[in-house]
């Protein structure tokens, strides 16, 4: 009897736990947002992991992670848009630089958010048949920037022009040509080798 | 114990442990806070709280962490665990991935 009395003591508990979580979900899904737009600002300093991990994990064990990963996605993408419009803006010479430069951000972005979602991606994404964080950052990227209509042939073009140049003899700036390069293999090499590869050994044979 | 190989754990209610880093990031969770790049206010103080985690459970936690470190060196001992502490220490275990 008493033994009864004790367990449903304990689940009563327990659900006055969950309904409580479930009126502050809205309330914690704010305050990751808000810190997902932060690493996207560099404005970190403010913010203590321990929190930001624990509300997610909070999420997750609360069976949130369906929000929080969509929310996710919503915030990410539209940083990545946020980007691609500079990108897209920058004219000749600085078109490389913008790229270079915003994916970068992009990358340590990426990386730290996966820092701060690892549990969801270890514990809920694996049951799902979702994407984890850091392959879901590179597709963003791939079909954000790199597949705009506009994009792919103006970044072959400017590599080329580049490729040219020294050829003819002028210096050019190769550590941002490098990590150009670098982006499109972190893509994935097939990416590198549509994208690049063939068009560059093409104009060398030419020349 | 130099201040930069340390690291302190600030349980809920408010006890602090002062540990080797080696030790605390047995823990992923730890290991990502104190490593993660941009500057989060862990990394930056060298201190960690955790509001939902008791004084004898993070005691608990904290020798086990260098009980790991001595495992993994070879001095093989056993560890003992309160069967009182299972379930809470449980729950730290799986929120500090350890």
């Amino acid at each position: 009897m008493s033994g009864q009395k004790k367990r449903s003591f304990l689940n009563e508990a327990f659900k006055h736990q969950v309904v409580f979580f479930q009126e502050c979900v809205e309330k914690t899904w704010k305050i990751l947002e808000h810190a997902i737009h932060e690493i996207y600002n560099h404005n970190l300093s403010s913010f203590s992991f321990e929190e930001v991990y624990r509300h997610a994990y909070n999420m997750v064990v609360h069976n949130f992670g369906e929000k929080l990963y969509s929310g996710l996605l919503t915030t990410m993408t539209y940083h990545v848009k946020e980007m691609f419009k500079l990108i897209e803006a920058a004219q000749g010479e600085l078109f490389l630089e913008e790229l270079n430069r915003n994916w970068a951000e992009h990358n340590k972005a990426v990386q730290m958010i996966r820092d701060i979602l690892v549990y969801m991606d270890r514990n809920f994404i694996p049951s799902t048949p979702k994407t984890p964080v850091r392959e879901f950052g590179l597709n963003l990227w791939m079909d954000v920037v790199i597949d705009a209509s506009k994009t792919r042939s103006r970044l072959l073009d400017t590599l080329l022009e580049l490729v040219h140049r020294e050829m003819s003899g002028e210096v050019i700036n190769r550590g941002l040509m490098r990590n150009i390069i670098k982006m499109l293999m972190d893509l994935g090499f097939t990416v590198y080798q549509d994208d690049f590869e063939k068009h560059f050994l093409k104009v060398s044979a030419d020349f | 114990m130099k201040k930069e190989d340390t690291v302190k754990l600030i349980s809920a209610e408010g006890f602090e442990f002062v540990i080797h880093k080696d030790a605390a990031m047995v823990s992923q969770t730890i290991r990502n806070m104190l490593t993660s790049p941009g500057g989060f206010a862990e990394t930056e103080h060298g201190e960690v709280t955790f509001p939902e985690i008791s004084t004898t459970i993070l005691e608990k936690i904290c020798k086990y962490f260098y009980w790991n470190l001595q495992f993994a060196s070879g001095k093989q001992t056993e560890f003992h665990i309160e069967p009182e502490l299972v379930l809470e220490l449980m729950m730290a275990a799986n929120y500090l991935h350890t």
